[in-house]
């Protein structure tokens, strides 16, 4: 059992980190359609359905987590995701593919695979168990309300600067020489 | 109760503000990485002397028009020396396209060698069909580019004023400080600076 605060903003927080996901993909299917490949993992053929399915089941985990009733299935689909997403990363790391382009911060930003992305994904699969467990009941004032945005608004602003710091530490190296 | 709502509160929204900040730093960061170019290494520079007459050379434009390089003439001329082989070429091309709009007395010139197809793509790509753009070996022979992308400024006289390898607009904004300052390269610069009695330097 947990508290509502802690299941409402993990579940706001994620639906809005799969609901930019999504609309990566979606506005992009090219490039996306590329990254699926890149990742070599299924057989071509089936690279135009995943490259649809994930998007599109993205967007649905990002509405399901919205509602306390659809709230645990979303949640458990956002788990599986983040266990896929991650395996798939942690799958090419060991084959070597070390500057292969990640796209997990949309076409903008190349991110090369990094371990540190299984560690990011871990952070992401606790969010979506903090949404998974069933809540405690009980009555949820106005302060609640406040601190469950206020917590979610955070979660999401810490995500976004921690994938930039991910994304910018290549860079870095590119200036120091090392690789 | 009510002092301890509003310092909760309070402590969200400061938190909220930080990681606003946090984020806002870290995107700079990395847009301050996307500005410093990879600058190349320092190269002893061939072919003819700032501050001596350009070599002169005629070359046809793309419309089979000549195109006379090195000659006095009314106005200044920028070399810009590029290959649709290189990245860094094509990034450059907005900060030329801007140079070239922003003065009056100046001709841009487009040198470039290579595939015709990819001529033409990368002349599509960067909007370039009004430009004058030559693809001829010889002009790069000529003024013996070993790096690209290279940039040569020529005064109406006909002398070269500056020249180098330009990565970024800094660099090509730099070809013409050279010319205000009257020395050719940044070492020039130094060395007169360092002869100069005023400053000690360790000898």
């Amino acid at each position: 059992m947990i508290d509502p605060i802690i299941s409402t903003a993990a579940a706001l927080a994620l639906s809005v980190i799969f609901a930019s996901a999504a609309s990566h993909k979606l506005r992009k299917p090219q490039w996306f359609r590329r990254q699926v490949e890149e990742y070599r993992l299924a057989p071509s053929f089936l690279t135009p359905v995943i490259a649809l399915a994930l998007p599109v089941t993205e967007l649905l985990t990002a509405v399901g987590l919205l509602w306390t009733t659809s709230r645990p299935y979303a949640a458990s689909v956002a788990l599986a995701l983040i266990a896929a997403y991650a395996l798939a990363i942690g799958i090419n790391l060991m084959r070597g593919r070390h500057d292969m382009d990640c796209g997990c911060s949309g076409p903008a930003m190349r991110q090369p695979l990094h371990p540190m992305l299984l560690l990011r994904n871990f952070f992401l699969a606790v969010l979506a168990l903090g949404a998974l467990f069933p809540m405690v009941e009980r009555t949820v004032s106005l302060h609640d309300n406040f601190v469950m945005i206020a917590a979610g608004t955070v979660a999401v602003l810490l995500y976004a600067a921690a994938d930039l710091w991910l994304a910018n530490r290549p860079l870095l190296l590119k200036l120091s020489g090392d690789k | 109760m009510q002092a301890l709502i509003v310092s909760n509160v309070l402590l969200w929204l400061l938190l909220i503000a930080t990681a606003v900040v946090i984020l806002g730093l870290i995107r700079q960061i990395g847009v301050l990485h996307s500005r410093i170019a990879p600058a190349g290494a320092l190269m002893m520079d061939k072919g003819v002397e700032v501050g001596q007459p350009a070599p002169q050379v005629t070359a046809a434009d793309r419309s089979g028009k000549p195109v006379n390089i090195g000659y006095a003439g009314e106005r200044s001329t920028l070399l810009f020396f590029l290959s649709p082989t290189c990245p860094i070429c094509k990034s450059l091309i907005p900060a030329i396209k801007a140079i070239d709009r922003s003065s009056d007395n100046l001709d841009v010139i487009y040198v470039s060698d290579g595939d015709p197809a990819a001529q033409e793509k990368l002349i599509a790509d960067a909007g370039l069909e009004n430009s004058r753009y030559i693809v001829s070996p010889e002009v790069g022979m000529t003024f013996q580019i070993g790096k690209l992308p290279y940039a040569a400024l020529i005064d109406a006289s006909g002398t070269l004023k500056a020249k180098g390898l330009v990565n970024s607009r800094e660099h090509l904004d730099s070809l013409f400080e050279t010319e205000l300052m009257g020395s050719s390269t940044l070492q020039q610069y130094l060395k007169t600076q360092s002869e100069s009695p005023r400053i000690h330097t360790p000898s």
